[in-house]
């Protein structure tokens, strides 16, 4: 049984759509394929400003022995801060210990959070009601990375920000395992 | 009388550790109503005067959280230890997150003397080996990111952010570092 969501914004702003379908709702992990969407994307300018920032810590930064940023991982953040659109707030840009970025969004729907690293992503979203939705994925550059990493900003927007502006369905996203 | 004697035992540990560095009377075993407080540093550990989970990221390539044993340091020398770590352009001592052993073992998660580092100073063990092999820069696997995050919130509601208002001075002029009730 395949479940569906649909993804939206906001029609004044004239934007596309899609439709988030996870294959299967109880794999503890589930999986992009790219495939083509059109998202709108935004540059909140204080979120880049910390992600900059970010870029100059030096090893024990916390005062507990935390690593530095990878400038991998700042690119990888700034790409999909990027790809943020209308109708979504900024993230909370946090660095962690080991090295990483985490992107985390708080709505009155749930909370979501995506950890950047040098090479792959790592997250969870946790709405107010029901199962967590774990995400994961590489991190290479290209464009159907950039859809793909596109798609999972769409997953967050759908479940944490879904009850702002009306919906309409203009494309659609399969969500599936990976083929090696 | 056995409370009696304990108490007289720490603020004994406690005037040797802050005039003599010496650890003779500060037992291995931490204790459950032992205070543990770890030192805040902005702008990452804190928002808006309260605590984030970024507080409790444990050291790379560990599963461990450095805190300090409040019973046999008090106010002085924990903060002394705090500010020697003090980092003006990028890290600012702000205050203590204080909390108490029993709560940590509550949440699953262990508490460790580890005076190797200096005396008085223990760990808040997560128990995931995960974190041990992480390679750096990378993120976890996501459930055990999860669980690492929903350890790390059990730590937030078992901890009392107290700020210091003074964080200039040596000495400690804050409130009460109590958990919370």
């Amino acid at each position: 049984m395949s479940r569906s969501t649909n993804i939206t914004q906001f029609p004044q702003i004239g934007v596309t759509t899609s439709i988030v379908e996870f294959a299967n709702p109880s794999l503890s992990c589930f999986y992009l394929r790219p495939l083509p969407a059109l998202i709108v994307t935004s540059e909140p300018l204080a979120a880049q400003a910390t992600l900059q920032e970010l870029s100059k810590l030096k090893k024990d930064w916390d005062g507990y022995g935390a690593l530095p940023i990878t400038p991998d991982s700042c690119a990888h953040a700034q790409r999909l801060l990027a790809a943020t659109p209308q109708g979504m707030t900024a993230p909370e840009i946090t660095p962690t210990s080991n090295g990483t970025i985490t992107f985390e969004w708080t709505s009155s729907e749930g909370d979501a959070l995506i950890e950047i690293g040098r090479t792959r992503y790592s997250g969870h979203i946790q709405p107010k009601h029901g199962q967590t939705f774990y995400l994961q994925g590489g991190l290479a550059v290209g464009p159907d990375q950039q859809v793909a990493t596109e798609q999972v900003i769409a997953v967050i927007k759908e479940l944490l920000y879904a009850s702002l502006g009306s919906r309409s369905l203009t494309h659609s996203v399969q969500i599936s395992k990976p083929v090696f | 009388m056995r409370a009696l004697v304990r108490g007289l035992s720490r603020t004994a540990s406690k005037f040797l550790n802050l005039f003599f560095e010496l650890c003779w009377l500060v037992p291995i075993h931490v204790a459950d109503d032992e205070r543990l407080v770890r030192a805040i540093y902005s702008p990452y550990h804190v928002k808006n005067n309260r605590l984030k989970h970024q507080a409790y990221d444990p050291t790379p390539k560990t599963d461990e959280v450095s805190v300090m044993r409040f019973e046999h340091m008090g106010a002085r020398l924990c903060k002394r230890k705090a500010k020697s770590f003090e980092n003006p352009a990028k890290k600012v001592y702000r205050g203590f997150a204080v909390l108490r052993t029993d709560a940590v073992h509550a949440s699953h998660m262990e508490v460790a003397d580890s005076r190797k580092y200096y005396c008085g100073h223990a760990d808040i063990r997560f128990q995931m080996e995960e974190l041990k092999t992480l390679e750096p820069g990378e993120p976890l696997e996501p459930p055990a990111q999860k669980r690492l995050r929903d350890l790390k919130d059990a730590l937030l509601l078992a901890s009392n952010y107290v700020s210091d208002p003074n964080p200039q001075k040596a000495s400690w002029h804050g409130g009460n570092l109590e958990p919370p009730v």
